[in-house]
């Protein structure tokens, strides 16, 4: 009810809280940390946010000027990768190619060219010799010579695949093997 | 309404710490939230960009110690050994030179009989090695001498600087002074690349092994010269029309 003299029928002033005091003053403090903690968190953000801005600007410039130069360069740098292709595809080329004179040296000890009828190496590597040899005896000394050189790692797999005893009690054979070169 | 200005009296200091605290939450995640996301995103960028201008750094250090010269010379002791395209009529010479140096007589050189002679357009009917990647040309040469002359020609096939590989031989002595050998071989060559690798592509640098196999190809004897400066713009003369005047 409105006292004497007053026309104002809300009051003026606000009454006292219902809330108790602990609880206002609580919310106030909150209220007030957080609006500062946010001011603080945006305005370290946006100095990061700015800092990193301009140092992308300086690194696309930088970016942009090494690719200018590496342009410039492009026949330099053709060249080299020219040159590093066919490095690697000549160290290939280098590793297929088989020395097959020191085959012809390693057959060189088992016969003698006088002795040496036939040397045939096919695709594959294999390799098949014939040998005439003008006795038993050198027939024997010849497959000793190729179970040497098998031994020494030089031949791989020898395999007698045909063998004629001619009427002059000479022989003619063939040895096959797989040369390791 | 009454009462709820009585109430907004009654709570004045509250509402207004709650309304604070709904702004603070709401500006949270409108502003500060998004723009930290945004400033890691280009955090992120920046090391990304960071690591590709150490790349091009470092490639254009690279080139910029490279001598043109030196890569030139470089690619054409290279294409000496495997050139670039088929070069028939240097092989034919190679082969010459090879036959006189072995003092063996040739009787009879053949091209496989899938070989291109004269365009490139048919390069697909070309044999390829799988293992090596690179196109080839087959050819059988058929060659009279001594032992010692046909041992010869096998040890200087393979060592000259036109790289050969030797597929199969058959050698057959008629007596103890001559035979008769049947060689199939093969000549490399491999194209030089059409384009350039990107700016931001890594420079592939000469490793020692490398180095050591341009040295190592430098001492073969080169049997002709069959190499065009690769890389270079050409500038042709316009022909001078001789009915034209």
């Amino acid at each position: 009810m409105p006292t004497l003299g007053s026309i104002n029928l809300l009051k003026s002033k606000a009454t006292a809280s219902v809330l108790p005091q602990g609880v206002e003053a609580s919310l106030n403090r909150f209220a007030i940390a957080s609006v500062m903690v946010l001011c603080v968190v945006g305005i370290c953000v946006s100095a990061a946010f700015f800092y990193l801005r301009f140092e992308h600007d300086a690194l696309t410039a930088k970016k942009d000027e090494y690719s200018n130069e590496i342009i410039n360069n492009s026949v330099k740098e053709g060249l080299q990768s020219a040159i590093k292709e066919r490095m690697v595809m000549t160290a290939k080329v280098l590793k297929v190619r088989k020395p097959y004179a020191l085959l012809l040296d390693s057959i060189g000890i088992v016969a003698p060219p006088g002795k040496l009828t036939n040397v045939s190496v096919d695709e594959t590597g294999k390799t098949r010799i014939t040998i005439r040899a003008s006795s038993i005896e050198e027939t024997i000394d010849m497959a000793n010579a190729i179970i040497a050189l098998t031994k020494e790692g030089k031949f791989k797999g020898p395999d007698l695949t045909s063998f004629q005893f001619g009427k002059s009690n000479d022989v003619l054979f063939t040895v096959s093997f797989v040369p390791v070169l | 309404m009454k009462d709820l200005q009585k109430l907004f009296i009654q709570y004045q200091k509250a509402v207004i710490s709650v309304g604070i605290l709904l702004f603070s939450v709401i500006a949270l995640f409108v502003g500060v939230i998004p723009s930290f996301k945004t400033t890691i995103a280009l955090f992120h960028e920046n090391k990304t960009l960071q690591d590709e201008v150490s790349a091009l750094a470092l490639k254009t250090d690279s080139l910029h110690s490279m001598s043109e010269e030196d890569l030139r010379s470089k690619l054409t002791l290279a294409t000496s050994a495997v050139p670039s395209d088929k070069q028939i009529p240097s092989l034919f010479d190679a082969i010459e030179i090879l036959v006189s140096r072995s003092k063996v007589s040739l009787e009879d050189l053949s091209l496989d009989s899938n070989q291109a002679i004269s365009s490139d357009s048919a390069k697909r009917q070309v044999k390829e090695d799988k293992t090596i990647g690179a196109p080839l040309i087959g050819f059988t040469v058929m060659l009279k001498g001594g032992y010692a002359d046909l041992r010869s020609f096998l040890s200087e096939i393979v060592s000259v600087r036109r790289f050969f590989r030797v597929r199969f031989f058959d050698l057959t002595f008629q007596n103890e002074s001559s035979g008769q050998m049947r060689v199939g071989a093969d000549a490399f060559y491999f194209p030089l690349p059409t384009t350039i690798p990107g700016v931001a592509a890594k420079l592939q640098l000469l490793s020692g092994d490398d180095e050591d196999l341009l040295k190592k190809i430098s001492v073969y004897p080169w049997l002709a010269e069959t190499v065009s400066a690769p890389l270079t713009p050409t500038v042709y003369e316009p022909k001078v029309n001789p009915f034209g005047q």
